[in-house]
């Protein structure tokens, strides 16, 4: 295939960061042109360096460049681009950007708007995943007030998670441990995600102490095929931020992994799903059950994960499946061959409470070989701006089982040089050498219950807490996007 | 500038005539679009935001970087300024009413805005007790450590 034919030639990058420079390579292998859409902050970017041709929107603040639906259509236009690939959080999960494409000629690399509102609303893809017979894990649909959310609790039984129906990828939800916090953190949480979303509606589901969260890569296009790349494992998390991902979930029983993958594409199926998406489940250890978490309707941070035990290049399927093209392999060609994982570099000082570290990087050498990948936007000179995430590099180190990638990991991460800016690579260390995690045995709280307490962390964070609040408080209320996995 | 161009800035007016767009703004090279429609205001507009220009010009210049003057402080008051690089906000949420406006009284604890800060958000205390005469910030605008976001009046100075 030289191309992605279908008619499409050049594709803007409505991102920024390593997914846009990701997502031109995939526009390169496809033969493709990609353009960049650049703020004020990120001209001199390495997406932007790469990009055939580059398009300002406007000023660093998310909120008027990449953010603005408006901003990013014209700049397509003008650009002379034919399609728009949006990445994922910014407008990735915004039904309007592929409405306003739809309305000015333009493809949307991701599913229809219609499979993106469908899924993104997370009331309604509970409900859609009941219906195609998933389990949806006890909890219940939107509640009108912190009335109906007591009865559902003392239904399911405490400790509750009450979540926002617009929320996602870790935000808009508010741990309830005891009846007596229900009420005031129903109203916090309903006004919260008002704020954040523009929707104050919540739902009420159970907490699951002993969890593992995996979930399932789909890929389906527009002549009814639809396949999973099998599962990933996503646990190590913090404030449920994913930190570390694996493929495939080596915690899962063979049956439980079958019945996962056919849950994921029943969902896919509901949402006529047509693009790249993953299906989100929770993993009950105590239970030994699974249930539907949520839809992402986009690529994923850790999509690399799949990629390199599938041998399949996911973005160049979006880009495909966008011009119209078939899947060129079936659910029968796709096999998962070794163990791959992946670690987030994050520029964050870990021993102050994973305080943000923006900076210019004086010093960047990647490490490179067999089994390595590593998606990045850095280079010696750059700046990680205060205005964006933190992600600043996604190590990947794949074996032919998960102890061999674990022995490569440890091995790369000690080779990545990184001067200049503070980044959470040590801690990744600290996982990677950790007994619970050679062994498989940790849950979604582990990193915050076993491993920063065992490293000290947990009280630095605490006295840069208590500084903070001697002179000014911090939260982490999200109102923007956020480049969640 | 070539027919291609001249195409393409075609296709963008084209848009955003069949839009309900307030205003875009984008450049690519040496050409530059920009384009406001009076009477379809942005749905929830920036606080303090520069009144949007009504033109349609190419092969202007880059795109204005907001340039930071250090603005004139009032002789005796007090400075709040950015205590890192982040996004400055005035208000806790879109269309809530700012956390402090001129001639508010404030005590040294009191919230006058966030600095978000790689999706943190920072409040920022007054650090002390007075009035605000001055506002710096511009709402949802780039600050760096150090830039004044207000001026407060310390009380019986």
């Amino acid at each position: 295939m030289a191309g992605s034919g279908g008619g499409l030639r050049r594709v803007l990058v409505a991102n920024r960061g390593e997914i846009a420079v990701r997502i031109v390579r995939a526009c390169r292998d496809e033969g493709l042109e990609a353009v960049v859409a650049v703020s004020e902050a990120d001209r001199g970017s390495l997406a932007a360096r790469l990009a055939d041709a580059v398009v300002h929107i406007g000023p660093p603040s998310p909120a008027q460049s990449y953010l603005r639906v408006e901003q990013i259509v014209a700049g397509a236009l003008l650009a002379g681009c034919d399609a728009v690939h949006p990445g994922y959080g910014f407008l990735s999960e915004r039904a309007e950007l592929a409405d306003a494409c739809a309305a000015h000629g333009l493809v949307f690399v991701g599913p229809s708007a219609d499979t993106i509102r469908r899924g993104g609303d997370k009331v309604e893809a509970r409900r859609l995943a009941h219906a195609a017979g998933v389990p949806t894990g006890a909890g219940s649909e939107a509640v009108a007030g912190a009335d109906v959310a007591r009865a559902v609790a003392e239904r399911i039984g405490y400790p509750i998670l009450l979540k926002a129906a617009a929320g996602g990828g870790g935000r808009g939800m508010v741990l309830v441990e005891r009846p007596s916090e229900l009420a005031e953190r129903f109203g916090a949480a309903a006004r919260e995600a008002d704020a954040a979303f523009g929707d104050g509606r919540l739902y009420v589901e159970r907490y699951v102490a002993n969890a593992r969260h995996v979930e399932v890569q789909l890929l389906g296009d527009h002549h009814g095929n639809l396949v999973h790349l099998g599962d990933r494992d996503c646990s190590i998390q913090r404030r449920y931020q994913k930190l570390i991902e694996e493929a495939p979930a080596a915690v899962l029983p063979a049956d439980v992994r079958a019945r996962i993958a056919e849950a994921a594409l029943a969902v896919g199926r509901q949402l006529d799903y047509r693009s790249a998406g993953t299906v989100e489940f929770l993993v009950d250890l105590d239970r030994g059950e699974f249930a539907f978490l949520e839809v992402n309707t986009r690529v994923q941070v850790e999509h690399p994960v799949t990629e390199m035990v599938t041998g399949i290049d996911i973005v160049r399927q979006q880009l495909r499946i966008a011009a119209g093209l078939p899947l060129p392999f079936t659910q029968a060609d796709v096999h998962i061959d070794g163990h791959a994982i992946e670690c987030r570099i994050n520029a964050e000082l870990v021993a102050d409470g994973f305080r943000p570290a923006p900076g210019t990087i004086t010093a960047w050498n990647p490490p490179a070989g067999e089994g390595v990948r590593v998606d990045s936007h850095a280079f010696t000179g750059c700046t990680i701006p205060a205005y964006y995430d933190s992600l600043v590099a996604k190590v990947v180190a794949a074996g032919p089982d998960r102890g061999q990638a674990i022995s490569r990991m440890v091995e790369v991460l000690g080779r990545l040089e990184i001067d200049g800016i503070a980044t959470t690579r040590d801690l990744h260390l600290a996982v990677l050498a950790h007994p619970d995690f050679a062994t498989d045995v940790v849950n979604t709280r582990w990193l915050e219950q076993t491993l920063l307490p065992a490293l000290g962390t947990t009280a630095a964070a605490n006295n840069a807490a208590a500084a903070n609040a001697a002179a000014n408080t911090t939260t982490n209320i999200t109102t923007g996007a956020v480049a969640n996995g | 500038m070539n027919s291609g161009d001249h195409e393409a800035i075609r296709r963008v007016v084209a848009a955003f005539e069949r839009s309900d767009w307030a205003e875009i703004d984008v450049r690519v090279g040496d050409v530059r679009v920009h384009l406001a429609a009076t009477g379809r205001g942005p749905v929830d507009p920036p606080l303090g935001s520069p009144p949007p220009a009504a033109n349609a010009a190419a092969g202007e210049p880059a795109l204005a970087v907001p340039t930071h003057q250090p603005p004139a402080i009032p002789d005796g008051a007090h400075v709040v300024a950015a205590p890192s690089p982040g996004i400055f906000w005035r208000a806790p949420q879109p269309g809530a009413p700012p956390f402090a406006e001129v001639g508010d009284v404030v005590e040294p604890d009191t919230t006058t805005c966030i600095v978000e800060v790689m999706k943190l958000m920072s409040h920022v205390k007054a650090g002390v007790a007075g009035r605000v005469v001055a506002v710096y910030g511009r709402n949802g605008e780039a600050v760096a450590t150090g830039d004044a976001l207000f001026a407060i009046e310390p009380a019986g100075a």
